[in-house]
């Protein structure tokens, strides 16, 4: 095995022109497969932290009951047991928020903009407080019932600044037209797509132009420590919630149905909304209490997830085309070899090297080739999206998104990186096991009378 | 000094009193069947209704916009269907109405979304309901009732208060002519009492036996300059076909 090192490490180095061109080849393939996988698992990190960030959460849990009318109105109450049950879940959360949410219209003389109004405990939301960039006015405003906390983007549309009267339009749980006044407390910048955060109002207060007891609310959410635990916790708290009372099926979240967060399944968008009053389907029972649903963010992001996992099928493809000319090209250059090695082969064949030693020989020579070009397509990958991260996008654009603080952010998922590499390795083996077979045949006098 | 003082208490008292304790002329009963006779109008019972609106938004900065839509009722099933013609990027967009909710349909993405009576149609000042037939009588009891001149028109004015949280205004004023019990103008309250919307009804025209708006005038009091201007025209009861009312025909309508 060791001479097989040291005859592939010398064959190698032997022709560096060729072996650079080879490894070019390899890891530019290796670096477009890379940066592709890394890129969309960036997409996905960024949007999840995101949309994590506006929700409040990884899970959230929504209630719904049936008014006298028939109608399905949204709140949670605030006497209810949910706390409770989360904490014997024993799940790790960093946070856990309870918010009520308008989708209101804001208004400020002949502006008006429509935004969503989230109903926040000042008190308990200190993460909240933390993460907002306060641009104009204090957030110590917020002792003040009325006030609005709005974004940079909102307070230019409406031309209002901190300490203006504004205007809120929105309606109440079971649909009635509403309108508060609040004053503009502080003015944050938007660290999401313009628009998509939300204004924040103290709970109680937003509560009572909701129509809805003042410690009531309509969403509670849970940080989660680790995300990665999210379907398991959420799994956990429905089994809890559905032991004791009415829940909505957790296999239905993905698929939509119900029109509890809107038609065509809760997407992000849907979700954003907020929530309206309407009446039971057609193939639905009705049930006593507070139906709960168990929503995660995976569920809101199944679209971003879906266009994610066709750009890893196209990323897959990739490889596998690349693989196959660079395949081709490592076969014939092996061959190349083979002839131009033929008299060395019937020497050493000739001082008693065995066939499996020269199969071995070639087999090694390819695999090394495979080896230096995946490490640097990786570091080439490394280097390119270094580079890209530097670039920033404006929150206006719509990929903001998915980028982290407006930067692109590439995440370099270690099982991924370690598949494609032996992936590689496995064609590169491949590739040049037929010239290999063919040295190893090669019989001593042949290959000693070929080259003559 | 002393005694203009005692005359202008006595005066006051005397104007207070008679506000406070002029006998009601009319029966809360009366007012309730004003409400019902409104709603008696606008609902064409088993019969079918279709109409062509014209509906006008106007923004402040901006031109105004004009949408066409198709609109058919079954009032007796609590049905409509709203289909946009007009302008040709928001053609085929349609909307049925199936009891309390309200399907949008959007030919674009081929999807239909949910929303409701209470919902804006389009970016205007009007509701999804304002589409639909009246009930006043089921919705709202008579709080108060004054008398007022409008135009040239004698009106009772009723302050109405929603009797269920079902309906988009928990509080109202309308201006209802005393002889014929048409509508010319109502009023719109939040839940905490502010004024929202103001809508005008200044021309009528008879279709069959009923008395319909051809003109209302929706002016949005939140937000300076918001207006939206509703015409009717093509009025008609004749019958429509089942299919009409369903999903399927606002799929096909633009196709």
């Amino acid at each position: 095995m060791a001479a097989s090192m040291k005859i592939a490490l010398r064959n190698l180095s032997r022709q560096k022109g060729r072996t650079s061109m080879l490894m070019v080849a390899i890891g530019f393939g290796v670096m477009v497969v890379t940066l592709l996988n890394s890129f969309t698992a960036g997409i996905v990190d960024n949007v999840q932290g995101t949309v994590s960030r506006m929700l409040g959460g990884h899970i959230y849990i929504t209630g719904q009951k049936i008014a006298e009318d028939g109608r399905i109105i949204s709140g949670i109450p605030e006497d209810n047991e949910l706390t409770k049950i989360i904490a014997e879940t024993g799940i790790r959360a960093e946070d856990i928020t309870r918010r009520s949410l308008a989708n209101a219209t804001i208004i400020f003389g002949s502006n008006s903009v429509t935004q969503r109004i989230e109903g926040v405990n000042w008190d308990e939301e200190k993460t909240l407080r933390s993460s907002l960039a306060v641009m104009k006015g204090d957030l110590a405003s917020i002792k003040n019932p009325s006030s609005l906390i709005v974004t940079e983007q909102v307070a230019d549309q409406l031309n209002a600044t901190v300490g203006d009267q504004v205007i809120v339009k929105l309606q109440t749980v079971s649909g009635q037209q509403n309108v508060g006044d609040f004053i503009i407390g502080a003015v944050i910048s938007d660290p999401g797509v313009e628009g998509m955060l939300s204004a924040y109002a103290d709970l109680s207060y937003l509560n009572g132009l909701l129509n809805l007891d003042p410690q009531a609310y309509q969403q509670l959410s849970i940080f989660l420590r680790n995300p990665g635990t999210m379907e398991e916790d959420a799994s956990r708290i429905y089994s809890s919630l559905a032991a004791l009372g009415p829940v909505y099926p957790r296999d239905s979240a993905a698929s939509g149905g119900n029109n509890f967060l809107g038609a065509g399944g809760p997407g992000v968008l849907t979700f954003l909304r907020g929530f309206s009053v309407s009446t039971l389907d057609s193939d639905e029972s009705p049930w006593q209490g507070v139906r709960y649903r168990v929503t995660t963010l995976n569920d809101l992001t199944t679209q971003v997830q879906d266009i994610v996992s066709v750009l890893n099928s196209v990323s897959f493809v990739v490889l596998i085309v690349l693989m196959i000319i660079v395949m081709v090209a490592i076969t014939n250059t092996f061959r190349m070899i083979v002839n131009e090695r033929t008299a060395e082969i019937g020497t050493m064949r000739a001082l008693g090297m065995q066939r499996t030693s020269v199969r071995n020989s070639f087999l090694t020579e390819a695999s090394l080739l495979a080896i230096g070009s995946v490490v640097a397509g990786i570091l080439a990958a490394s280097l390119v999206s270094n580079i890209a991260g530097l670039f920033t996008f404006s929150t206006d654009s719509a990929l903001y998104i998915m980028t982290n603080q407006s930067r692109l952010t590439f995440t370099f998922k270690q099982d991924s990186i370690i598949l494609d590499a032996l992936l590689v390795m496995l064609m590169a083996i491949g590739a040049a096991s037929s010239p290999a077979r063919r040295a190893a045949l090669l019989t001593p006098a042949e290959a000693l009378r070929e080259t003559r | 000094m002393k005694s203009r003082l005692i005359f202008s208490t006595l005066a006051f008292c005397a104007i207070a009193f008679a506000t406070v304790s002029e006998p009601r002329a009319e029966p809360l009963e009366h007012f309730n069947s004003i409400l019902a006779e409104i709603d008696k109008q606008s609902d064409f019972g088993t019969k079918d209704f279709a109409a062509t609106n014209s509906v006008v938004v106007y923004r402040p900065d901006k031109a105004p916009e004009t949408i066409k839509a198709q609109v058919f009722r079954r009032d007796y099933k609590s049905q409509f269907v709203i289909v946009v013609l007009d302008p040709s990027y928001k053609r085929g967009q349609g909307y049925l109405q199936a009891d309390e909710n309200v399907w949008f349909y959007d030919p674009e993405s081929g999807q239909f979304s949910h929303t409701n009576l209470k919902d804006n149609f389009q970016d205007s000042d009007t509701k999804n309901g304002d589409f639909n037939k009246s009930t006043y009588a089921v919705d709202y009891d008579v709080t108060a009732e004054t008398e007022e001149r409008l135009g040239k028109y004698d009106c009772w004015v009723l302050e109405l208060a929603a009797k269920n949280d079902a309906v988009a205004y928990p509080f109202m004023k309308i201006w209802v002519t005393k002889d014929s019990h048409l509508m010319l103008k109502a009023e719109d309250y939040s839940l905490t009492k502010r004024l929202m919307r103001t809508v005008l009804y200044p021309s009528y025209t008879k279709v069959a036996e009923h008395l319909l708006p051809t003109r209302v005038i929706f002016i949005d009091n939140l937000t300076q300059g918001n207006r939206t201007e509703v015409t009717r025209s093509d009025l008609s009861l004749s019958s429509l076909p089942d299919s009409l009312f369903t999903k399927s025909y606002l799929q096909r309508v633009n196709r």
